[in-house]
């Protein structure tokens, strides 16, 4: 990317904030910096810009609207080459809707939201009319947010945004062109803004729309915060830190939701600094006092909690480090109380005994509790896809709704963090491959119009499942096997079952778009997702039925640190294979063994699997002879299975993993070290390390026993 | 329990040693290994134990004695005999283990060294270490900053990073290198 895109982005921004702006120059304006983008090759955003001026052409929009849109798109596009990230639409649909999903403007006001959204267009356009009535019949806004969690989590995020700005200003006070200042404060602003949309919070979206507003001419150091225009900022701010705790006492109180609606001279205030630069004294003034007026408007009894009640009352942040370090903590503790347990039951007292017993289960609680420290329900995260779906569906005209099930199931923060990559790209191929594009052939098939995709969540085993299912045609395994084919993935007359085939799209390079959209395949593909959900030593499964929908089913630990392991010993030391890997434990002696080309195989259920002496690929000797004859344990890894020769399973427990301090990080078949009841270290095995590496294949020696 | 009791207090001095920036000295751990002193700067050096029985890490190098577990955490443990090709302590000597914490790009490094007894601590000029003396194996040259005159004695100074680097270096090129297919027995 170059600087003559930058110059013609900065051209389009200043034009559409000048005051000679019309639809047809913006629009002129727009389809030369689409033209110049799509010839760079950044057709994602050549499209969004075309789109942008095709609706500036249509006549349809306000011109304040098309301004207010084109300046926010500006901002985004620039935003999104300098950290080289795909262009983020999200947020500020009051502006960015109109603009990229055009809708017919003599459309039945049938949608609510759709009228909702008019309506904020609107004010944010600078039309007082409405404004003025509205902030003197009612000074509250009654929000409607359906989920409960997802509000929660904004709140607490958006309360920190609002204390950092209040850091800010007090930096900005001092030093008005401090860039890091303005542009942190710009940062917290925008993000409340951002995620109010997503909640339909209006009030709270609109007055943060015109400080972010205002903020970018600040931020582009075309105004300075300093005199009037920081007293401007500084009450906005305030005010959004009080509209921001005034939802949060109503959800603390399972009150009904209520928002303060900003006065109209803020409003007018933060407008006069978007056209003009600045604001007058008098201004700033008349917001004082509507302010202070504004307190005593409130009803008494929402004065009388005022700020007792603190959003964080009900859950707090804590620094993970010390998290993590009082989950270690808890972990030696549990190893501690067994040594002194043992100690206190080898005095044969009834009251050393009874000392260890209640030592023991305090101490087991206390573990119990450690681990759900981090645990947070999955909901609020699969809510965010709903926004995905809305945006996707309406764009590729597929009409669908997104049905989540099982929000409250919870997960370690961590994996959760990094699961939400992989179920946006799982969602959205869904929506992009597996939903009929025609509804007519829908129709035909008997489904319903709108398709559904479906995401729930359970717990099964000790571990989370998430299944995403959608009732679309199904995969094309025609279509999946020539594709294959053609990348050389597999051979022509090999025979496969239709699973195998199905398995095929989580093959490395494989993607059966005819064409590259830019809503799935940039280049994140089913093998991204794969790899990624077993580096979290998960799996991956597909289920698919042509004509009935397709279901993808991840199965993760539910925290990336601990697991529950199966102990087994080779000689005198102890590994631990990762129980979700293993499929089965049986005696060596019920399987039949034959030598393979160049390594032995196990017939198991049926099948030929490699077998390997464990003991030979960990460098460890076994015992010479065991008292209960050697163990097998089937394992999968990366669909691949594998039978290993151990000399005894000790049983599973849950361990945590750790790093092994640095120096051995390079070997490759330990995953981390855990720490055994017993005070020993155990090493966690890297399946997907073992299972392609090639030693250990002859173990004739063993079984001739 | 740690021998930290008898110890100098490591934190006291690693504070004097930050506030002393002017003069130009730092200051050292010194341990004893095969009659020899050695000088670390305790910069990193986090505690001293006294012996631990180590988890032995199957197909580390030999030096690599095992694994311990320090209060929670895994560390591996570095034979510095071993390491140095120096013959091996009598049996029942006495030896403990210095604790050491270092940054890299990499994340946080923890190891355990393995020496004959821990001595003192001292404060270094600059100006008297002159550079290390040559060494028949490069390598080992290279974990040496040089050697200084001290009251108590000559000292070699072990730079703590260049030998965790080197350390890293020799387990990854050891992990890496395949190991042989066991041929199918024919029997």
């Amino acid at each position: 990317m170059n600087d003559s895109i930058e110059r013609s982005i900065d051209k389009a921004n200043a034009l559409a904030r000048g005051s000679k702006c019309t639809t047809d120059s913006l629009s002129t304006c727009l389809q030369e910096l689409a033209t110049e983008l799509n010839d760079f090759g950044e057709n994602a955003l050549g499209f969004v810009v075309e789109t942008a001026a095709n609706s500036c052409a249509s006549n349809t929009i306000e011109l304040a609207t098309v301004r207010l849109g084109v300046a926010e798109i500006c901002t985004r596009l620039l935003d999104a080459i300098e950290s080289k990230q795909p262009l983020d639409l999200a947020g500020a649909d009051e502006v960015l809707m109109p603009l990229l999903f055009p809708v017919d403007t003599d459309e039945t006001p049938g949608d609510e939201r759709d009228s909702g959204e008019q309506a904020v267009l609107a004010e944010a356009a600078g039309s007082q009319d409405s404004d003025e009535e509205t902030s003197k019949t009612g000074v509250m806004e009654v929000c409607e947010c359906e989920d409960e969690e997802l509000l929660r989590e904004f709140l607490a995020e958006a309360s920190e945004h609002m204390e950092d700005a209040e850091q800010l200003m007090l930096v900005i006070e001092s030093q008005p062109a401090d860039s890091d200042a303005i542009n942190g404060l710009f940062r917290a602003v925008h993000s409340v803004k951002g995620s109010s949309g997503v909640l339909e919070l209006k009030a709270l979206g609109e007055i943060s729309h015109l400080a972010e507003s205002a903020l970018v001419r600040a931020r582009e150091g075309e105004i300075t915060l300093s005199g009037t225009t920081f007293e401007c900022a500084l009450l906005a701010s305030d005010f959004i830190k009080r509209q921001v705790d005034s939802l949060a006492e109503c959800l603390a109180a399972k009150a009904r939701l209520q928002c303060p609606r900003p006065p109209a001279s803020l409003c007018e205030a933060l407008q006069s600094i978007c056209r003009t630069g600045s604001c007058s004294a008098a201004q700033i003034e008349t917001v004082r006092q509507e302010l202070e007026a504004f307190k005593d408007d409130l009803p008494e009894e929402e004065r009388g909690k005022g700020s007792k009640k603190s959003p964080t009352a009900e859950s707090m942040r804590v620094d993970s480090k010390r998290l993590e370090q009082l989950i270690d903590l808890i972990g030696e503790l549990v190893i501690v109380e067994t040594a002194v347990a043992k100690e206190l039951n080898e005095r044969d007292s009834l009251s050393a005994t009874s000392v260890a017993n209640r030592l023991r289960k305090t101490v087991r609680d206390v573990q119990q509790l450690s681990l759900t420290l981090k645990m947070v329900p999955v909901g609020a995260t699969l809510q965010k896809l709903n926004r995905m779906v809305r945006d996707l569906s309406s764009r590729l005209n597929k009409p669908c709704r997104l049905a989540i099930e099982g929000g409250d199931t919870e997960v370690d923060k961590t994996l959760l963090e990094l699961i939400s990559d992989p179920l946006v790209h799982l969602v959205r191929n869904s929506l992009d491959h597996g939903i009929e594009s025609d509804a007519q052939e829908r129709l035909r098939a008997g489904k319903p119009e709108t398709a559904t995709i479906k995401i729930a969540a359970e717990h099964r085993a000790g571990n989370i499942i998430i299944r995403i299912s959608d009732d679309g045609a199904g995969l094309n395994r025609e279509r999946i096997l020539s594709r294959a084919i053609q990348k050389e993935l597999v051979r022509e007359g090999d025979r496969l079952t239709p699973q195998e085939i199905d398995e095929l799209i989580f093959a490395p390079g494989f993607s059966t778009a005819a064409e590259v959209s830019d809503i799935s395949g940039r280049g994140v593909g089913m093998d991204v997702v794969r790899k990624n959900v077993e580096s979290m030593r998960g799996s991956i499964r597909i289920h698919s039925e042509p004509g009935r929908g397709t279901e993808i089913e991840l199965e993760l630990p539910l925290t990336l640190s601990i697991i529950d392991g199966t102990v087994i010993r080779i000689g005198h030391r102890s590994f631990i294979i990762p129980t979700l890997s293993v499929i089965e434990q049986l005696q060596a002696s019920t399987l039949e063994f034959s030598r393979g080309d160049d390594c032995m195989l196990g017939e198991f259920r049926g099948r030929y699997v490699v077998a390997r002496k464990l003991g030979d690929i960990l460098d460890t000797p076994h015992a010479a002879t065991t008292s209960h004859g050697r163990v097998c344990v089937v394992v999968e890894a990366g669909s691949r299975q594998q039978i290993f020769l151990v000399d005894e399973i000790c049983g599973q427990q849950p361990v945590v993993i750790k790093p092994l301090g640095g120096i051995l990080d390079a070997f490759d078949f330990f995953a981390g070290g855990a720490l055994l009841a017993s005070g020993e270290v155990g090493f966690v095995l890297d399946l997907n390390a073992i299972c392609t590496s090639r030693v250990g294949m002859n173990f004739c020696d063993l079984l001739e026993e | 329990m740690s021998s930290q009791a008898t110890m100098p207090d490591l934190e006291t001095e690693k504070a004097r040693d930050t506030s002393d920036q002017s003069k130009s000295s730092e200051t050292y751990l010194v341990f004893e290994l095969d009659g020899s002193e050695y000088a670390i700067t305790v910069q990193y050096v986090r505690e001293i134990i006294t012996s631990m029985e180590p988890s032995p890490v199957p197909g580390a190098p030999n030096y690599i004695r095992g694994v311990i577990n320090l209060r929670g955490r895994i560390l591996p443990l570095v034979d510095m005999r071993k390491r140095f090709a120096m013959k091996p302590a009598k049996s029942g000597a006495r030896e403990c283990w210095i604790i050491m914490v270092l940054d890299s790009e990499d994340g946080v490094i923890e190891v355990g060294i393995s020496v004959d007894s821990v001595c003192e601590v001292v404060h270094i000029a600059t100006e008297a270490i002159d550079s290390a003396p040559i060494f028949n194996d490069d390598e080992d040259r290279l974990v040496f900053k040089g050697v200084a005159k001290t009251q108590s004695g000559v000292k070699l100074i072990l730079d703590s990073s260049a030998l965790v680097d080197q350390l890293r270096r020799d387990v990854q090129v050891r992990s890496n290198a395949q190991p042989a297919t066991p041929a199918v027995a024919t029997s």
